[in-house]
């Protein structure tokens, strides 16, 4: 696992932030589940990139974070937006893709004492602008957030260029 | 004020819009703007259907049936909130001197309470419509994951 701080530089973040968390005119679409259907939690979230093509208008926007990860095909690409929570809410563990050689990165949008962990006990923390990267293949748990109002990462599935 | 229930004999397509995955939704920092007696740092998700400065929305032809079951009017504003687990929007008037109608898209423990202690709840395809200059705010629901109204501000013709 690889954790990456000040992912972006400061200008790139800056443009970045003030889409995902400043110019409200970001859409995000309302999802009843986080993991399973019929499960207790709820989010937000905005599909980047899908089956093979971008899925938003705000796909030039992570192009930054793309062009840091050396990537030789993307899978799948969404925000997610997890509304504060009274307590800290841990979603449950999964994969995000079941395909060998697929990288994960979770990108942190915003500071926030939520986190993402890791079945081997591992945490890592929702910080501003950091990036961790791990094999596709590891299943880990992402979480809400008690100390502001929102909790934005984006999630990047991809190939990397070199295997 | 005037409280209708069933208000839309074909609520369904409105709802499956509102309460979807595909219905793009809006952050907003909080319910009340900053400097507002009754702020409250409680965050919401809106959606415009038709702005105070006459543009509509993609979506505003959903509202229609509603627009022509609230009699000859003149929309000013027609917009969605949708609130999640956090309390109380605090007291407030959305345009004075007009009408004002929330439209309830699901049932959930929230309400509408006004100054006067009179308080409306959220039930599925209620209408409630009331002087614009009554204030009223949302509280929102505790049973549930989210509460979603759709509030219209008009003028009668």
């Amino acid at each position: 696992m690889q954790i990456i701080d000040r992912f972006l530089d400061p200008y790139e973040y800056g443009l970045l932030r003030k889409v995902f968390l400043e110019d409200h005119d970001f859409p995000w679409y309302w999802r009843d589940s986080v993991l399973l259907e019929g499960d207790d939690d709820y989010q937000l979230l905005h599909w980047l990139y899908k089956d093979g093509a971008p899925r938003s208008d705000h796909f030039d926007n992570i192009v930054p974070i793309l062009d840091k990860l050396k990537i030789g095909a993307l899978c799948k690409i969404k925000a997610n937006l997890n509304p504060r929570t009274e307590e800290i809410k841990e979603h449950g563990f999964h994969r995000d893709q079941d395909w060998k050689g697929v990288k994960t990165c979770v990108y942190y949008v915003n500071d926030n004492n939520g986190y993402t962990s890791f079945e081997d006990g591992q945490r890592v923390q929702s910080k501003a602008n950091r990036a961790v990267i791990f094999d596709g293949m590891t299943s880990h748990a992402g979480t809400t957030c008690t100390d502001e109002k929102r909790r934005i990462v984006i999630n990047i599935n991809y190939y990397p260029i070199e295997r | 004020m005037k409280v209708i229930d069933n208000f839309l004999p074909q609520f369904k397509p409105l709802k499956t819009l509102l309460m979807g995955n595909n219905f793009p939704w809006y952050y907003n920092e909080s319910i009340l703007p900053p400097g507002h007696p009754e702020y409250k740092s409680l965050p919401q998700f809106t959606h415009w259907f038709l702005y105070e400065h006459g543009e509509s929305g993609p979506y505003f032809h959903y509202m229609i049936d509603a627009i022509d079951l609230l009699g000859d009017i003149l929309p000013l504003r027609i917009k969605a909130n949708l609130t999640m687990t956090d309390g109380d929007g605090g007291y407030h008037i959305d345009i004075p001197n007009c009408t004002t109608a929330i439209l309830y898209m699901n049932t959930c423990e929230g309400y509408t309470k006004f100054k006067d202690g009179s308080i409306v709840e959220s039930v599925e395809n209620r209408m409630v419509i009331f002087d614009s200059n009554l204030e009223h705010s949302g509280v929102t629901n505790t049973d549930g994951k989210r509460r979603v109204v759709v509030n219209f501000n008009y003028a009668n013709n």
